[in-house]
């Protein structure tokens, strides 16, 4: 997670964690403050699709 | 056992393109297809280009991106610790084989500048329409002296012949496809502000004539159907 950023700003990611297992985040969200745009985590995978 | 005739596996690996404007969906309604070619139909031929790919690894630092994963195939047998695709379904299978994956494009990195020390792009190039952008992506993650590892079916072999005639078939995934000279694909590397350093080459058998896995022969061959192209930043570049 360190080496993720905003895919369009490039700006710092504030993590979200709603539920995690010992090995990893299973739900939750990165959510970016400067672009006011939140990318989701679902089933461990982090989407992180720049918004249409 | 000769290769199969008519591959189920496109022309790059049925993986996501990372262009907005392509979608992904016919990779995502194809995968169950595009996954068992590797087991089955594409056997040798997986292991022909896993070979060629392998003989390239120890020049290369660590940690690796593969970008356009599709189902993780070549991440997990190369040991690629992270790789994003667009192909929601793809990704979900990749997210089962040992490599952390995210959906993402290659033409937005959602990375840190200078946190990788390779990335490799293998035969998901033939499915960018502005591969420039991506190479700048690359560029910008990469570490000072990382590497570019681009995999690719050169235009004009037997194999991209072959999936030139299933494009004009109007084959799902390989209308999409397009395909590059050895000259095209250099020009293009320069551009985007890197410098080739090794050309490995394989796949000189053509389709439906694979009975053995090759090994890989140095330089860009004429007419392989499969070529590694490492290349590294321009001297002085970051």
């Amino acid at each position: 997670m360190d080496i993720l950023v905003c895919p369009v700003c490039k700006g710092e990611l504030e993590l979200t964690v709603e539920e995690e297992n010992e090995k990893e985040i299973v739900t939750g969200s990165l959510y970016c403050a400067k672009c006011d745009v939140r990318y989701p985590i679902e089933e461990t995978i982090p989407n992180l699709l720049p918004p249409e | 056992m000769p290769y199969d005739k008519e591959p189920p596996r496109p022309a790059g690996h049925g993986k996501g393109t990372g262009v907005p404007g392509i979608p992904a969906s016919p990779f995502n309604e194809y995968v169950a297809d595009y996954d068992a070619w590797y087991d089955e139909a594409g056997r040798l031929v997986f292991e022909t280009e896993l070979r060629s790919l392998q003989q390239v690894l120890p020049s290369l630092s660590r940690p690796w991106l593969e970008v356009g994963v599709g189902t993780g195939r070549f991440a997990q047998a190369l040991g690629i610790g992270t790789g994003v695709d667009t192909a929601v379904k793809m990704i979900e299978i990749a997210s089962q084989r040992d490599t952390a994956v995210l959906l993402a494009s290659g033409e937005q990195l959602p990375f840190c500048d200078w946190c990788f020390g390779a990335v490799f792009l293998i035969t998901t190039m033939c499915f960018i329409e502005q591969p420039l952008s991506v190479l700048r992506e690359v560029h910008r993650v990469l570490v000072p002296d990382g590497k570019l590892v681009l995999a690719v079916m050169p235009a004009h072999s037997t194999w991209t012949q072959f999936y030139e005639e299933e494009k004009h078939r109007g084959h799902p995934l390989y209308t999409r496809a397009i395909f590059r000279s050895p000259d095209e694909l250099i020009d293009l590397i320069e551009r985007g502000d890197f410098s080739v350093q090794n050309t490995v080459s394989t796949l000189l058998q053509g389709p439906g004539e694979v009975t053995r896995a090759e090994s890989p022969q140095t330089g860009f061959r004429i007419g392989a159907g499969f070529v590694v192209i490492v290349a590294g930043k321009h001297r002085g570049q970051t």
